[in-house]
């Protein structure tokens, strides 16, 4: 199902995000997350995404990768309007477009790395030899010591959990992937090369990269940072 | 959904998730099934007789109690109805042996009518038929019968009745034991059979009887001629009620032994608490596994996708129980009835009762994967990840 890039002189934002607003209800009480909030990222970008807690940093990745849907506003991502998928294309568009990786990895832990891995890939129709393929090829990229491919997530260290999470979020190929504080349960030194890795996946294979933290250490490794305060942008850095 | 099985190892993992919970739940259902199994082994054992009786043949009684008497004039009456081939009336004693509990299948039928209709079940030679219907005090005795009390052919045994008195004004009927015979029906095997006329004479009516046996020219006239009966005594000082001989045998069987009933109602509790259990702990593994699942949708995995793998979950489990419960019902069935062949004859587990196990299992499935089914439809997926 892979479509022809249409070819234009300007290219389109990897992601596009016009006067969003998204609140929620606790009760009587009505929370304003965004605020008529814009936001562009170009194809190719690692964009640091920068806010304390609680600002709505995971909200506007789930935004973005089309888990929850704005009360306002236009939301275009890798060349579809998000708002005009149901449930079901918003689903199948997912599994092309977007990989996800969190700070809790969310691997299934009686599964080993390499079923954690093949799992987005048991969605297309393809051979179990060239899940195999595919598989071994993330495993290996993400830098996960072959010997460990068959481990469970129970007996891997964070960094290499994280790494197996990784893999899975690359394993379909999707230009875009989105981090929700990938290294906010690691140390500094595995959380070091998680980030390093992300770099590599930005800088080799071209993967657009939006990732949340609220650590400025992590956000060095991004091009591109951008602050987030109740809808208020500022780019502070464009490397 | 040619492709579920590529997604077996989501199935195992959620299995193995919790393995002792899982082995637990199966246990669960198979007990349930095992159960089941001996329940319709002894199902078959006591209604078994039920399915031998003949298709083509309907019973009469008293629209008002089934021991109510009616005339013995409306036998010949619907003899000369249209459809019908056959008829024969019987009576029923309320016969017992010495002691009240001591009761007998005893009843008192048209002799010549009997024996032509019971040619094939019963083994008698030409001498013994001859016998009894030369002797209206004589009796046929049922194999069973005549092993519970001892009684030996040429006997001659006082019978009481709750219902007839003898004309010399006891309630003592001797009878005369003509033969014992064997029988492929367990309900003939379990009855007294008597002449019509040697009983005739105690009743405080004459000429009333109790049942009367038809058999239609073809099966497919059951329900009209049964209509077309009890329409004729309708207006009646005795009115009708005619049904298949396959439903009397039942009734008249649930009348005397509500075992089935009692263990059928256990058999609905099990089921209601297994299927609690199950479906219980289904949904449990499924709120455990929310975040699992919610990931799964961030991969692409559709709603339908994620129902059609729990519910495929629910089918491993409950055929894994549910077939291993059968297998052991089987088993000890078959250890049940060489153990019991004298008491239980025809106890056996039937393929149809097995079939409908495994209706019964795809049915319990289906129901316990539902709860689950909607606590996945509600589960939102930001929510599920926010909550770790
Ligand atoms: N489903 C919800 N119902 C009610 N309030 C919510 C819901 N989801 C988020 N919120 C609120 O919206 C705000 C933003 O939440 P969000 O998770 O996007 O923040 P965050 O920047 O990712 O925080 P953190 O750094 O702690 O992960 C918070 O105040 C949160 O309490
Ligand atoms: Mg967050």
């Amino acid at each position: 199902m892979s479509q022809p890039k249409p070819q234009t002189v300007m290219p389109e934002p990897a992601v596009g995000l016009d006067a969003v607003s998204k609140c929620y209800r606790r009760g009587d009480e009505v929370v304003h997350v965004l605020d008529h909030f814009s936001f562009t990222v170009a194809p190719g970008e690692f964009v640091a995404l920068m806010a304390p807690s609680g600002s709505g940093k995971s909200t506007l990745l789930n935004l973005i990768g089309g888990l929850d849907q704005p009360d306002e506003g236009h939301i275009e991502v890798a060349g579809t309007d998000l708002g005009e998928l149901g449930e079901s294309a918003r689903t199948r568009w997912r599994a092309r477009n977007i990989g996800f990786i969190f700070q809790l990895y969310y691997l299934i832990p009686v599964l080993s790395a390499q079923r954690n891995v093949e799992l987005p890939l048991l969605l297309q129709p393809m051979s179990r030899a060239e899940r195999a393929k595919r598989v071994e090829a993330a495993l290996t990229l993400t830098g996960l010591p072959h010997e460990r491919h068959h481990f469970r997530p129970p007996e891997l260290s964070g960094g290499q959990q994280q790494r197996v999470a990784i893999a899975r979020a690359i394993v379909t190929d999707p230009p875009l992937l989105l981090c929700d504080e990938p290294t906010g349960d690691l140390d500094r030194q595995a959380g070091d090369e998680i980030l390093g890795l992300l770099k590599t996946l930005n800088e080799r294979l071209h993967k657009t990269i939006v990732m949340v933290t609220h650590d400025p250490h992590a956000a060095t490794y991004a091009q591109k940072l951008v602050h987030l305060e109740k809808g208020l942008v500022g780019e502070l850095r464009t490397g | 959904m040619t492709t579920i099985f590529r997604f077996r190892p989501l199935i195992s993992a959620a299995l193995r998730r919790h393995r002792v919970r899982t082995i637990l739940t199966m246990a669960s259902v198979m007990i349930a099934f095992l159960l089941f199994g001996l329940l319709q082994a002894l199902n078959h054992a006591f209604y078994g007789g039920v399915k031998t009786a003949d298709r083509r043949a309907l019973v009469t009684t008293s629209a008002l109690s089934m021991i109510e008497p009616l005339p013995r004039a409306d036998a010949a009456q619907i003899a000369a109805m249209r459809d019908v081939a056959q008829v024969a009336y019987e009576v029923w004693i309320g016969a017992y042996y010495q002691h009240q509990n001591q009761v007998l299948f005893a009843i008192a039928v048209s002799p010549k009518r009997f024996l032509a209709e019971h040619t094939r079940e019963l083994a008698l030679t030409e001498a013994q038929r001859k016998a009894w219907l030369g002797d209206r005090r004589g009796a046929l005795i049922g194999n069973l019968v005549a092993r519970t009390y001892h009684w030996k052919v040429g006997e001659i045994v006082p019978l009481r009745s709750n219902i007839w008195v003898h004309p010399n004004g006891t309630n003592t009927w001797p009878v005369k034991i003509e033969d014992i015979f064997h029988s492929k029906s367990r309900a003939l095997e379990e009855g007294v059979f008597l002449h019509y006329r040697y009983w005739n004479g105690g009743l405080n009516k004459p000429n009333m009887i109790g049942a009367i046996r038809i058999e239609v020219d073809h099966f497919s006239e059951l329900a009209a001629v049964a209509h077309r009966i009890d329409a004729r005594f309708a207006n009646s000082p005795y009115p009708t009620r005619t049904a298949s001989a396959r439903t009397f045998i039942k009734h008249f069987i649930d009348q005397t032994v509500d075992i089935g009933v009692i263990v059928q109602d256990i058999l609905i509790a099990v089921f209601f608490t297994m299927l609690l259990v199950t479906a219980n702990t289904l949904a449990r593994s499924v709120r455990e596994r929310s975040s699992e699942i919610a990931v799964l949708r961030t991969q692409g995995y559709s709603h339908q996708l994620i129902f059609a793998l729990i519910l495929t979950e629910a089918l491993v489990v409950v055929l894994t129980g549910g077939i291993a419960g059968l297998l052991l019902a089987t088993l000890l069935v078959q250890v049940l009835h060489t153990l019991l062949a004298e008491f239980l004859p025809t106890l056996a587990l039937t393929l149809k009762s097995d079939l409908d196990g495994l209706g019964l299992m795809l049915a319990f499935a289906g129901l316990s994967a539902l709860l689950p089914v909607f606590q996945v439809q509600r589960l939102r997926i930001v929510d599920a990840l926010r909550g770790g």
